[in-house]
């Protein structure tokens, strides 16, 4: 039976096509404006097509060094980082599905509690410093390993999974650990897909954790690369008052297609990931929020 | 024989390097000194030409057997940053102040390191002269009071060691104008208009005479950075460059009044006469109706996109810098000028005007002062546990101010691979600044003063000697271009984090509403009233306590 469009139906495309047109302006605007001179940006206007196309912006964003060594760190530490944190994620949340988990509601609560109430930057830092976790990829991933968020949303899914399954593993001999690793877990794909989309853009986002734990210029991640090549020239360079005046006027500032070249170099990687995903997020968060 | 053809042999592989180590001074101090500086780009040892041998001459010729451990810290989260590592009691021993503000609070928290003015004379005497002789040549002589006040903190023992250069002091803004408005309108660029009544009417005429000839009202005279030349044809001076509500750095602009006291720019009575001619301005078109917002839209921050697209005719967002002719140094020209010359083709012209003058001869804008907390380093409470360290800081600082070739390394790098000397008696880089800062050059920044190196003939090299500032000064000797605002009161007052944004936005807020005839100009005389009652009569009783103090 063919379904029928209502009014209402057509209103809701309408405001999301306009909705999505906006957003994909802006970005087809940038990505002219990576293809085009520098100068198109201080003319002005919108373009939907380059002017005067040139593929020297890219030349110049990846011919640096920095780049390709960004790219590196930033792989390692979303595959590794994600990896791990699904790990742990998903066992931690497994053992507070579990109605039979001592003390289940107060663990739940300390972990629960810790959205509400962090210790914050400086204690943070004082800690990864202590461990002496500067300048590792460990000091990028561990202090964020469990996320009280994504904890809570897979354990819901694995509360929604039927007891039975596993109660007949068990019968044919089946250990806690086959069960998680060779029937939970499979089972669980739709969940822990969306959160691993969720934890590698993250990872593949964050930079202000390399900022403050990572000084070795050869640990810094592809977004800090790009940051600082965008950040370049944008602002006025310390006080007027004194001899950083010339300095700053004498700043190579980016030109703006080449920030636009940036922007397109850092997130093409990830928005190529999306699709293959994207049947499992829509799965895995209704499911992972309407348990409660 | 063998045994002493041997012993012969190791004699002699002996002898000469017992000689170099005669040659070499004894080691007066060794150890690590850590130094974030402001920085381009990590510093990569193993590109290094620099560090390793301002080590290496460091060691042999003076005795400081140091190693500098350059540690890059991200320019625009650089107060974040460090004030997390000294939480962490991670931070280098050598940092930026970045701004006053920053620095008293570091010091009321007790992160910083301080030591006494004979301490200083003791271990860096050369400086110690350079700048009680008042810098390069004595220049700035009339600034060593303010060196030594900025230097200190309230017990006399020095926190820092300021920074002291004359281009704070030096102006750097006047009006830019089109060419091609100009030319449209049959004005010569020779005779810009130096009142402000002739000022306004070229403004009426590039608003209005339609200087871009394609019969549509589409131009107009100015916007936000003129709106400043006005202000300051009255005697006034308000800071809005970036646009309205964009708190300055520098805060509230003294004057000193007939009576000997303070009082602030914000409520001076020659305001309403700028107000009233800027909502005529507005009402009749002349004035851009996007002045609120700031002349840069996006991008490089001296570009104003409004001006190098036609939009209006004249602007004073960049500096004069910024619009450097070509044939100053024979580069592309200025990075504003660049810009202009892309959209407006190679051939377009733009002329620096004067500063229009008010009915009692007031013109300008703001300069600064030669001394300033800013770029200068400051250091951490844990050299307060190790004067020798702090003391060979200290005494290094004071080589470079005499080693001249110590300091062009430092500065500039090895000629022919990073800079070479140009013929007017300046340096030109070969390198980018980030790979100038990967082979070493300028990351030792910290240690060898600040903003720059404290040493006459780097001075000369890269400012005294250098194009961009001779053109500067050039300009600036012809009659009103010069600058000629300086506050009264150049310190952060006591109460001012109180109070200050809330005035400003008070401020920004009224005039913007008189500018646009949302109110009357008298409206002006309850604004003063209200911004004395908004917190203004306390900031004025500090700013006229620090007078008297000062």
């Amino acid at each position: 039976m063919r379904e029928r469009f209502t009014v209402v139906d057509v209103v809701i495309y309408l405001l999301l096509c306009i909705f999505a047109l906006s957003i994909f302006f802006a970005f087809e605007h940038l990505l002219s404006l990576s293809f085009s001179p520098s100068y198109v940006a201080t003319k002005g206007g919108i373009h939907l097509l380059p002017v005067d196309p040139t593929l020297d912006n890219y030349i110049k964003v990846l011919e640096s060094k920095y780049i390709w060594m960004g790219y590196k760190n930033t792989l390692i530490r979303t595959v590794i980082g994600t990896t791990l944190q699904l790990l742990i994620t998903a066992m931690g949340a497994y053992s507070l599905s579990k109605k039979f988990f001592p003390h289940r509601s107060i663990w739940t609560f300390m972990i629960v509690f810790t959205m509400f109430f962090s210790g914050g930057l400086i204690p943070t830092y004082i800690l990864v410093v202590n461990l002496g976790l500067t300048n590792t990829y460990a000091a990028m991933i561990l202090p964020g390993l469990v996320s009280a968020f994504n904890l809570v949303i897979i354990r819901n899914y694995f509360m929604s999974l039927p007891e039975e399954v596993e109660e007949s593993c068990m019968i044919d001999g089946a250990g806690r650990f086959r069960i998680f690793f060779q029937i939970v877990l499979p089972l669980s794909k739709p969940i822990l897909a969306t959160v691993a989309l969720w934890l590698a853009v993250g990872h593949w986002n964050a930079w202000f954790d390399v900022l403050i734990y990572i000084t070795d210029d050869k640990m810094f991640t592809l977004q800090i690369v790009l940051r600082r090549i965008i950040i370049t020239g944008t602002q006025q360079m310390l006080d007027l008052n004194i001899s950083s005046e010339v300095l700053a006027n004498q700043v190579q500032s980016s030109p703006e297609g080449v920030k636009a070249a940036a922007i397109f170099v850092a997130t093409i990687p990830i928005l190529a990931a999306y699709p293959f995903i994207q049947g499992f997020f829509v799965k895995g968060i209704m499911i992972g929020s309407l348990k409660g | 024989m063998k045994k002493l053809l041997a012993f012969l042999l190791c004699a002699v592989l002996i002898i000469p390097a017992a000689a170099s180590v005669a040659d070499d001074a004894p080691i007066k101090w060794s150890g690590t000194i850590s130094v974030a500086s402001y920085m381009f780009a990590p510093f990569d040892p193993d590109k290094d030409i620099v560090v390793g041998e301002v080590e290496k001459i460091l060691k042999e010729k003076y005795g400081y057997d140091v190693t500098f451990d350059v540690v890059y810290v991200e320019y625009p989260q650089y107060q974040e940053i460090i004030n997390t590592r000294i939480a962490g009691k991670t931070a280098p021993d050598v940092f930026i102040s970045l701004n006053q503000t920053n620095m008293d609070t570091l010091y009321d928290q007790g992160a910083l390191a301080t030591w006494d003015v004979e301490f200083f004379q003791e271990n860096a005497p050369n400086l110690y002269a350079f700048f009680n002789g008042g810098g390069y040549h004595g220049r700035l002589a009339n600034f060593v009071d303010m060196f030594w006040d900025y230097s200190t903190v309230d017990d006399g023992k020095m926190v820092t060691v300021a920074g002291m250069t004359e281009a704070g002091s030096m102006p750097y803004k006047t009006l830019i104008y089109r060419g091609d408005f100009l030319d449209a309108l049959g004005v010569d660029p020779a005779n810009l208009p130096m009142t402000v009544e002739d000022f306004m009417d070229l403004m009426y005429k590039m608003a209005l005479d339609d200087p871009d000839g394609n019969g549509v009202k589409d131009t107009y005279g100015f916007s936000t950075t003129a709106i400043e030349a006005l202000f300051g044809a009255y005697g006034s001076y308000t800071a809005i460059s970036s646009g309205f509500s964009q708190s300055p750095s520098w805060g509230p602009h003294w004057f000193v009044g007939d009576d000997g006291k303070a009082i602030c720019s914000d409520i001076l009575p020659a305001n309403k006469d700028v107000l009233a001619l800027l909502q005529q301005a507005y009402a009749d078109g002349v004035l851009d109706p996007e002045f609120i917002t700031g002349e840069n839209t996006g991008g490089y921050w001296a570009i104003s996109q409004g001006f190098i697209n036609g939009l209006y005719g004249v602007s004073a967002l960049a500096s004069i810098d910024h619009y450097r002719l070509p044939e100053v140094v024979g580069d592309d020209g200025g990075r504003c000028a660049q810009e202009y010359y892309a959209v407006n083709g190679t051939d377009a012209k733009f002329y620096y005007g004067p500063w229009p003058a008010g009915p009692n001869g007031d013109y300008g804008w703001r300069v600064g002062y030669a001394v300033g907390i800013g770029e200068n380093m400051i250091y951490n409470a844990s050299l307060n546990d190790d004067p020798e360290k702090m003391a060979a800081i200290l005494a290094i600082m004071d080589i470079f101010n005499t080693d001249d070739e110590l300091a062009i390394l430092a500065s500039y790098g090895v000629e022919g691979v990073t800079f070479e000397y140009n013929d007017v008696g300046s340096v030109t880089m070969l390198v980018t600044n980030e790979e100038m800062n990967e082979v070493g050059v300028a990351v030792l920044r910290g240690v060898y003063g600040g903003g720059q190196c404290y040493n006459d003939t780097v001075l000369e090299l890269g400012f005294y000697n250098n194009p961009t500032i001779k053109n500067r000064l050039d300009w600036f000797e012809v009659p009103q271009y010069n600058s000629y605002l300086i506050t009264a009161v150049p310190v952060s007052l006591p109460s001012q984090s109180t109070y200050a944004s809330e005035l400003l936005a008070y401020r920004d807020e009224t005039w913007i509403s008189i500018i646009k005839g949302d109110l009357d100009v008298d409206y002006y005389d309850e604004y003063v009233q209200t911004w004395k009652d908004l917190g203004g009569d306390i900031l004025t009783q500090e700013a006229n306590d620090w007078l008297a103090a000062n």
